[in-house]
């Protein structure tokens, strides 16, 4: 073999100084501004395996792995289809996807493989609070302090958790830290943009976590390239009644007052008046159209800003306050999350029943005083915004209200997930705050077609209150 | 910057070109309403400050108020209780409150509010901002700069959506004429790579970043804004970029140019060593022995870098001596440097280097010329002369 030529991490790829009439696999690309061979970093591992056959010797100077992290580690024990998960993953090259459902102890496979291989690692989750989240679970499981990258703050370390914005803003840098990469909630990955952090990073060892691997776009088979193949799979039919307990929804419909009528009122018909005249110019003006034309039309953003008052009325009903009390009421012994479709809404639940809210604006600190403080049962009650959509880990929530809200099936699934864990033999309870005949109404019919929902038993409040007498 | 959502941009389909808005001067009097606005609410909640400042911007093209206030909201100071003190307080209440779950009556919900805050909220609103008074909303106005004008405002909105702009590029061309130096320190302050081309007038230089030999990437976009902002600073040049919108959309042209006036109102470039070189060029002066002095004329290229010499010295029997001044240096660094250089060969340089780096170096070629505040003539002449009787200065 020839003299070995250097190969070094170069921001997201990978850079081979070797003459520009090397042989090299195809894979690489001759980059003459700065006269070398370049490659995507996630090529790492295969170059590795190809050098021998391209007779290419390699002085191979793109790791940079920090030290293994030296844990702590106080994980319950595995469940049978944990293990098995685990061993899937480790049959096929630790490079993989797991799907299990939301609720069957995904976080705790991640943290078992973090363990038994002390492995330097990135997390990468879809928001801010699930980042926090994983910090705290490693903190818990692991005994390891994690980094946080994101959210304003830039710790790089052993592990570190981040999110797929920022994994894809600062992969670039970090890349050839870490051996071991998770993505949580992994059907994220393929977006248009946040599948770059994938490519820039060159750890061997790859586990995707999702519960939901389908994406509307069908970008789904990007997923094998850049993570691995699915290599354990669990439906949540098969997950349900032996890890979650059974639940019942319970749809309140409430209906606006007065005056919040008199206004909505008021509203729909300027904005129908204003359709039906455009209609007459224009057959086919439709509400893409309109927010099109908001942007230079003057008349146009007026009766955007009407159509969004009219949400806001329905989001900040005055009613949601008034059944939200009679469920706190009614569940006076039991811990209580609320989920509402606004910050502001949040906020006027917080305020009103003083219960801490948790929204994009809460920081580390306060995230985890409160969710603590309600793991310990110091806190009673939780209101929540957006920020808990995804697998958050909830002590045995038996309680969840939905004050409206928008973000179609997946989240519907996951917004159930949550509530499902099982905690002796109490079912679930789920109320559904819906303002009658607006768009509420049209989310709630979205979210019935969840298959979950199917199969969930519908009761009204006044069934609701029989049921607790027994 | 603004972000990539205040964006406001102007298609051609027949050309294909893009342009990034700019407010003219029917704007002025808006963004002097949007000013006063916030020069005379200090003291109130964020939210109040935009709303009233949208309401002031009304007339205003729609699209441009959100990114008018987005830039008027950067340039303020906010004040708000900062630390974790204001969550652990809330958290302590939401604690209090727990023992009595559910708090289902107001005034007892207002009660136990009093014992933390006084006075105690008087209304739900006010609730709501007591509880949650570090939330971006609920800031108070603390100071707006009293300089800062419309035409000020008018300037940054300008540049600030041509930079938006530029976050949707893949790759970015420079046609220069001059300030070559400059462009190149910026944009390797921006952490760009280039390629570079010789044009009629000058020089062609193709940015972007390391991924993009490997696939089109949004990746740099941000850099190539943060370049634009030390561009436009500069005389007589022009940039083109391909805009991608959306996956899978035709791209647009973008153009900017230095007649456009993105840098107008911007203080002239900050030459980093400007002092020391223009204090050398006067006390050289016109002629010295035969030897004639000429700043930033000559380009040369070695392999596909560009060095750009602070001064090249002509004699009158045609030797060629080029002056490169570098701030930070080591001695692998300079090794390197002559390195490349030989391989292109028929190139005479010397390399000012300070002095106070240069003591690290056990031996320095002939051809570095270590200088303390100033450069000696009396150490620059003799070196200067060996490349006349010797064919290398090394």
């Amino acid at each position: 073999m020839a003299q070995p030529h250097p190969l070094v991490f170069d921001r997201g790829s990978l850079r081979l100084d070797a003459p520009a009439d090397s042989r090299v696999p195809p894979y690489f690309v001759w980059d003459d501004r700065v006269s070398a061979w370049r490659t995507a970093a996630i090529n790492h591992a295969r170059l590795r395996e190809d050098a021998a056959e391209y007779r290419l010797g390699l002085d191979d100077g793109a790791e940079r792995y920090f030290p293994a992290p030296a844990l702590t580690v106080k994980l319950p024990p595995l469940r049978s289809d944990q293990l098995a998960a685990i061993e899937a993953w480790e049959r096929a090259g630790r490079r993989g996807v797991i799907v299990k459902p939301t609720g069957t102890g995904k976080t705790e496979i991640a943290l078992s493989i973090i363990a038994r291989h002390a492995a330097p690692t990135l997390v990468v989750a879809p928001l801010r609070d699930l980042m926090y989240q994983w910090q705290r679970r490693i903190r818990l499981g692991l005994g390891f302090d994690a980094g946080v990258l994101g959210d304003g703050r830039r710790e790089i370390w052993p592990i570190t958790v981040t999110t797929y914005d920022s994994a894809w803003i600062h992969m670039k840098d970090i890349g050839n830290r870490y051996r071991l990469i998770v993505y949580d909630e992994a059907h994220h990955l393929p977006g248009p943009s946040q599948h770059e952090s994938a490519l820039d990073c060159l750890a061997p060892m790859r586990l995707g976590l999702t519960a939901t691997p389908w994406r509307a776009d069908g970008r789904d088979e990007l997923l094998a390239e850049l993570i691995g193949p699915k290599v354990f799979e669990e439906d949540l039919s098969g997950a349900r009644g032996r890890t979650v307990a059974d639940y019942t929804i319970v749809r309140v419909p409430i209906y606006l007052t007065e005056p919040e009528q008199a206004e909505f009122d008021k509203l729909s018909r300027r904005i129908r008046a204003y359709v039906a005249a455009r209609r007459r110019e224009e057959r086919g003006f439709d509400w893409q159209e309109l927010a099109r034309r908001s942007r230079t039309d003057p008349e146009a953003r007026d009766i955007l800003r009407r159509w969004r008052r009219k949400l806001a009325i329905v989001n900040r009903s005055a009613e949601k306050l008034r059944v939200l009390e009679d469920i706190l009421r009614l569940h006076a012994g039991e811990q209580c999350v609320i989920f509402t479709a606004s910050n502001r809404m949040a906020l006027d639940a917080s305020a009103r029943f003083l219960l801490p809210a948790l929204t994009s604006h809460s920081d580390k600190g306060e995230r985890n005083l409160v969710l603590d403080g309600f793991g310990q049962g110091t806190l009673r009650g939780l209101v929540a915004c957006e920020v808990l959509n995804e697998g958050w880990d909830a002590p045995a929530v038996k309680v969840g209200v939905v004050l409206g809200g928008d973000r179609g099936v997946r989240e519907a699934v996951q917004r159930l997930g949550r509530l499902l864990r099982k905690s002796g033999d109490r079912a679930a309870r789920l109320y559904e705050v819906v303002v009658q005949e607006t768009a509420d109404v049209e989310r709630a019919r979205r979210r019935g077609r969840t298959d979950a929902y199917r199969r969930a038993p519908r009761v009204s409040l006044g069934q609701a209150n029989q049921l607790d007498l027994f | 910057m603004l972000t990539a959502a205040l964006r406001v941009y102007h298609w051609d389909r027949q050309t294909s070109s893009i342009s990034s808005d700019r407010l003219d001067v029917e704007a002025l009097p808006f963004l002097k309403r949007a000013i006063t606005v916030y020069r005379s609410r200090v003291g109130q909640r964020r939210g109040e400050v935009r709303n009233a400042a949208r309401a002031g911007l009304e007339g205003l093209r729609p699209d441009r108020i959100e990114p008018v206030v987005k830039l008027l909201d950067d340039t303020a100071t906010y004040e708000w209780p900062q630390g974790a003190r204001q969550a652990e307080r809330r958290v302590a209440v939401f604690e209090a409150a727990a023992r009595a779950h559910p708090l289902t009556d107001v005034r007892e919900a207002r009660q136990l509010l009093g014992t933390m805050f006084d006075p105690p909220p008087g209304t739900h609103d006010e609730a709501v901002a007591r509880l949650y008074a570090d939330y971006p909303e609920f800031h108070r106005l603390a100071d707006f700069p009293s300089d800062y004008t419309a035409e000020a405002l008018r300037a940054d909105y300008d540049l600030g959506q041509a930079q938006a702009l530029l976050f949707s590029a893949t790759e970015v061309t420079v046609d220069a004429r001059h300030d070559f130096k400059h462009i190149l320190r910026y944009s390797r302050l921006a952490r760009l790579l280039h390629r570079l081309h010789r044009s009629r007038h000058g020089y062609r230089f193709v940015f972007d970043g390391p991924n993009s030999v490997l696939r089109r990437t949004h990746a740099y976009g941000v850099e190539f804004a943060r370049f634009l902002a030390a561009l436009v600073r500069l005389r007589d040049w022009r940039l083109t970029a391909e805009i991608t919108l959306r996956r899978g959309w035709r791209p647009f042209t973008f153009t900017l140019s230095a007649g456009d006036g993105l840098g107008a109102h911007r203080r002239a470039p900050v030459l980093f060593d400007s002092r020391l070189e223009e204090a050398f060029a006067q006390r050289f002066g016109a002629e010295r022995d035969g030897w004639r002095l000429s700043r930033e004329t000559v380009v040369l290229e070695t392999g596909g870098t560009l060095l750009v010499p602070d001064f090249v010295f002509r004699h009158a029997d045609g030797t060629e001596v080029i002056l490169e001044i570098v701030g930070y240096w080591t001695p692998e660094y300079l090794e390197e440097k002559f390195r490349k250089l030989a391989g292109v060969g028929g190139i005479k340089l010397i390399v000012a280097v300070p002095k106070r780096l240069a003591l690290r170096a056990e031996e320095l070629p002939a051809a570095v010329l270590p200088f303390a505040r100033r450069l000696l003539l009396h150490a620059l002449m003799p070196r200067l002369e060996a490349f006349r009787s010797g064919p290398a200065g090394r």
